[in-house]
Order: C-alpha cells, then sequence, then structure tokens
C-alpha cells in the first residue's frame, strides 16, 4: 500500500516535467512533418471534407529537386493541379489552365499549415497526443490550439512512421469543424508515378502573380486582432484599388478597398473556413476575407481607416 | 455505357432506386469492371465519410475480394457454373460493399466527447448548411447570428485566390487552396509586378 502511494505520489510530481516535456516533443513532430511532405515520396487516396462538400482525391508526390506534386480529383469534372518547386498549374477540364508561382514550396496536400515554427509561438500552443489509427496507420496527434477565437486551431493526425499528416482538422473553440482531408490509403517511399494519373498538358496559361505596391498604402488596419499584422500590401495595379494583408504567422486575412462598383455582395458570410465581409463605406468597397472565424474580418473590417495625409 | 451514366446507376443503386433488370445487369458488370468497383468503393468511402465515420477498409477492399472468390470458384467445371460464379462474384462484391459500409463506433477519442467546450458560436450553428446538398452549398444564405449575410458569389473567386496568393508573399503559411477553387477563377487579371514594401 505504502509503494502504491509511493508511486502516486512520484506521478504527481512527475507530471508537470511530463507536460513540460510534451511541448519540445510537440515541436519535434511539427519540424519532421514539414521535411517528411518534402524528401518522402508518397501516393495515396484522400477524402476532403468542406461543410456539406466531400470530393475524393488522389496525390502524388515525387522528392527530388525540384520536388513534385500532382492532385487529381476523383469526383465529378477533372481538376488537376501540379506542383513543381514553387510553380502550380491547376487545370479543370474543359477550363484553360492556370499557372501561378506563390514564389514558395508548399504542399498540395489541403489544409495544411505549411510555416516555420517560429511563427507558431506567439498565438498558439503545441501539444501532442496518441491519435490512434489512419488509413490502417498509427499515428500521433498534433493539437495546435490558438490562445484566442480569433483564429482555428488545427488537429494532425501525424503518421508515426513517416511523420506525413495523414488527417488534418480545423478547429473553434476546441471543437471540430466540418473541414478535414483524411487519408483513406497511403503508400510511403514507393517511386510517385506522375505519369500513371494522366497529368495535363501544359498548354497557355495565364500567370497570376501579385506585385507589391511601392507606395505606401493610404489605408490601414487600426485595431487588428491580437497577433496579426499587415504583412504586405499587394497592387493589382488598378488605382485606387488596395489590397493589405495582414497574419500571425499562420492565418492570415485580405483586406480589399476599391473606389469603383464592384459586383459582390455586400454583408459577412461564410464558406467552409472562410469568412467573408463585404461592404460599402463612404463611397468605398472593403471587402475582408481569410480562413478565419467571422469576428476575425468583422473586426477588421470595421478596423480599416484612411492614413493621414490621403 | 458511358461512365458518367455508370456513376449515375451505381449512385442509384445505392439508394434502392434501380429497377431489378438494371441492377442484375450492373451487378455483373461490377464482376469484371474494375473502374466500376473502385468507383462503387469510393461512393460508400464518401458517404462513410459523409456519416462521419471511418472508413472501414482500404479501397481495392471489393477488388480483392472478388478476385478471391474467383481463385476458389473459377476451377468449377462446365459454362453454365462459370457464369453462375460470375454471378455470385458480382453479388458477393455489393454485399461486402454493403457490409463494409455499415456504420461503427468510432475507435477514436471525439473532440466533443473530450471535455471541449459545448457552447459553439451561434454563427457556425446552421443546421441548414449542413443538410444542403453540395451543388447548392455555395449558393445558400448562412445564417450569422442577426448580422447582415451574404452568400459566398463566383466574383469572390478572383478575390480569394488573390488571397491565398498573397497570404505566400506575407509568408503566412494558411491552408493551400488551390484544390478548393473548383471554378475557374473570374476576372484575374494578369499582376504588374513592382517593388516589396515589408512592413
Amino acid at each position: 500500500m505504502r509503494a502504491r502511494r509511493g508511486a502516486l505520489a512520484g506521478l504527481l510530481l512527475g507530471l508537470p516535467g511530463v507536460v513540460a516535456a510534451a511541448q519540445p516533443l510537440a515541436a519535434a513532430a511539427w519540424q519532421r512533418m514539414r521535411k517528411a511532405l518534402v524528401v518522402l515520396d508518397y501516393s495515396g487516396t484522400l477524402v476532403l471534407r468542406q461543410g456539406a462538400d466531400l470530393q475524393t482525391l488522389a496525390i502524388e508526390h515525387r522528392a527530388g529537386s525540384p520536388d513534385r506534386d500532382l492532385l487529381t480529383s476523383l469526383d465529378g469534372r477533372t481538376l488537376q493541379i501540379e506542383r513543381s518547386g514553387t510553380r502550380v498549374q491547376w487545370t479543370l477540364a474543359g477550363a484553360p489552365p492556370l499557372r501561378l508561382d506563390p514564389g514558395r514550396l508548399h504542399t498540395l496536400l489541403p489544409l495544411v499549415p505549411d510555416v516555420p515554427l517560429a511563427a507558431l509561438h506567439s498565438s498558439y500552443t503545441l501539444t501532442q497526443q496518441d491519435g490512434g489509427r489512419v488509413a490502417a496507420r498509427a499515428t500521433t496527434q498534433l493539437l495546435i490550439q490558438p490562445h484566442d477565437g480569433y483564429r482555428y486551431g488545427y488537429r494532425l493526425w501525424l503518421d508515426r512512421a513517416s511523420g506525413l499528416p495523414l488527417r488534418v482538422q480545423l478547429t473553434l473553440d476546441g471543437r471540430p469543424l466540418p473541414e478535414e482531408f483524411r487519408f483513406v490509403a497511403l503508400r510511403v517511399g514507393a517511386q510517385a508515378d506522375l505519369a500513371a494519373l494522366g497529368g495535363a498538358t501544359p498548354t497557355a496559361a495565364a500567370t497570376t502573380a501579385p506585385g507589391r505596391s511601392a507606395q505606401p498604402a493610404p489605408w490601414r488596419v487600426v485595431n487588428a486582432p491580437p497577433g496579426f499584422h499587415v504583412r504586405v500590401c499587394v497592387s493589382d495595379g488598378t488605382p485606387g484599388s488596395e489590397h493589405l494583408v495582414l497574419s500571425d504567422g499562420i492565418a492570415s486575412v485580405s483586406v480589399y478597398v476599391q473606389r469603383r462598383p464592384v459586383p459582390l455582395p455586400q454583408g459577412t458570410g461564410v464558406r467552409g473556413a472562410l469568412s467573408f465581409v463585404s461592404e460599402a463605406r463612404d463611397g468605398e468597397r472593403i471587402t475582408v476575407l481569410g480562413d478565419v472565424p467571422v469576428p476575425t474580418v468583422q473586426r477588421i473590417a470595421n478596423s480599416v481607416a484612411l492614413t493621414a495625409g490621403h | 455505357m458511358s461512365d458518367t451514366t455508370i456513376r449515375e446507376h451505381l449512385s442509384a443503386l445505392m439508394d434502392g432506386e434501380l429497377s431489378r433488370e438494371q441492377a442484375g445487369f450492373l451487378l455483373r458488370r461490377l464482376g469484371h469492371d474494375r473502374a466500376a468497383v473502385a468507383c462503387w468503393t469510393r461512393l460508400h468511402t464518401a458517404r462513410e465519410c459523409l456519416k462521419g465515420g471511418a472508413p472501414l477498409s482500404s479501397p481495392g477492399f471489393a477488388a480483392r475480394v472478388s478476385r478471391a472468390l474467383a481463385v476458389e470458384l473459377l476451377p468449377a467445371r462446365g459454362r453454365w457454373l462459370r457464369w453462375s460464379a460470375g454471378g455470385v462474384i458480382a453479388a458477393t462484391v455489393a454485399v461486402a460493399a454493403l457490409l463494409m459500409v455499415q456504420p461503427l463506433p468510432r475507435s477514436e477519442p471525439d473532440m466533443a466527447a473530450a471535455g471541449a467546450p459545448t457552447a459553439a458560436p451561434a454563427w457556425l450553428n446552421d443546421p441548414g448548411a449542413a443538410a444542403q446538398p453540395a451543388a447548392a452549398f455555395a449558393q445558400a444564405p448562412v445564417a450569422i447570428d442577426d448580422v447582415q449575410t451574404a452568400a459566398y458569389s463566383p466574383q469572390l473567386d478572383a478575390y480569394t485566390l488573390r488571397h491565398y496568393q498573397s497570404g505566400d508573399a506575407a509568408e503566412a503559411g494558411g491552408l493551400v487552396p488551390y484544390v478548393l477553387l473548383m471554378s475557374p477563377p473570374q476576372g484575374v487579371a494578369p499582376v504588374r509586378g513592382g517593388a516589396a514594401e515589408q512592413r
């Protein structure tokens, strides 16, 4: 009996140490996942859920220089998204392909927040726990919990063997949102066969790449939610049109201010994890959107103000 | 029969809306058409996920059952027996597919059951949104408290696309957006470059 009490006391005394140790373990799991997404060959089938909408997708990833992804929808109209390094080609059957160049490497797996660990610390807490099985593979669950309600959290089920994310789910106030993807089958290590899925034939493609304004923006956000800061001002070259981007490291929000009539519905809405507000104010149309909760876009929209001197 | 027709018939078969004659034809086809079996499996996987349960078997399960049965049954003598074996295979594939999507208790811990707060923001509690068909989801207005609401319109696609691209420029991780844009982005004019301004 005495020994049992001693063991219990030891367990209780050791608990804070265990909790404190969870953070470095979670950080290591995060780093391992980011590396695995780049250096491993993998292919598989996954289901993406967005609200009531479900899509079945196939993904192929081939490591290399540059590494390549091919994501193909298996339902409905054929959609193929091919990435080679930082270049992305988006092709929907019956529509001209669109070539994008975001300028940085990013997996095509949906809903995976791919940021350096340092970007998480100010607004999120990382912990990990056992995750059970996903796609017949043992997982570790990584929890990325925000410090407030102005941003979503993430639950990631990471493959114990490879570190790859097998399932990702968005959360709000600790509750799961109907936004997630999960693998139903995954092969790791085999040389991915990009040709097997019938990659899109590159044709004349439109390229869209945002430029950044050289001029100071006449608009600013005076009362952004904690942790959100204006990172860039992006210009589309149209006079009287401003695009500010705020971010907390993971979540980003765009603010568009336009001095011309635009065919957008006014009001507040959501589509999946995306929230948006569009309203007319003093002859300007202000549109705010991002993968954040509604109160975040509302607060930012209410905070847009003209910079002194304009 | 085109792929689209087969897919529609498989969907109808799942819903029990196919005539007996059509069902028999389709089940015979499932005995030898691997693409149809894969489609059948995907439909069940998607339906299972929609119900919130985990997929209960890996893709190809139905095909493996079919092959295993074929190995056992094909040595049987006589052409009539081969025909009936084909029918048995098709029926077994169908039954196996039906059995493997029976809902089971979820084995993994559920977030709501793990002591999470029970009160969700009111703007999330929109039962209508979850019940709507996927096609209508984008057009339906979403109730968000008593504030003014708006439906997502295709005109927002251009803003959304530009937002995600600039998210990368802002070195924000965010979510990969490309798969979310299921309609061709409209009005995304080529953008002139310019000097960077970081703040």
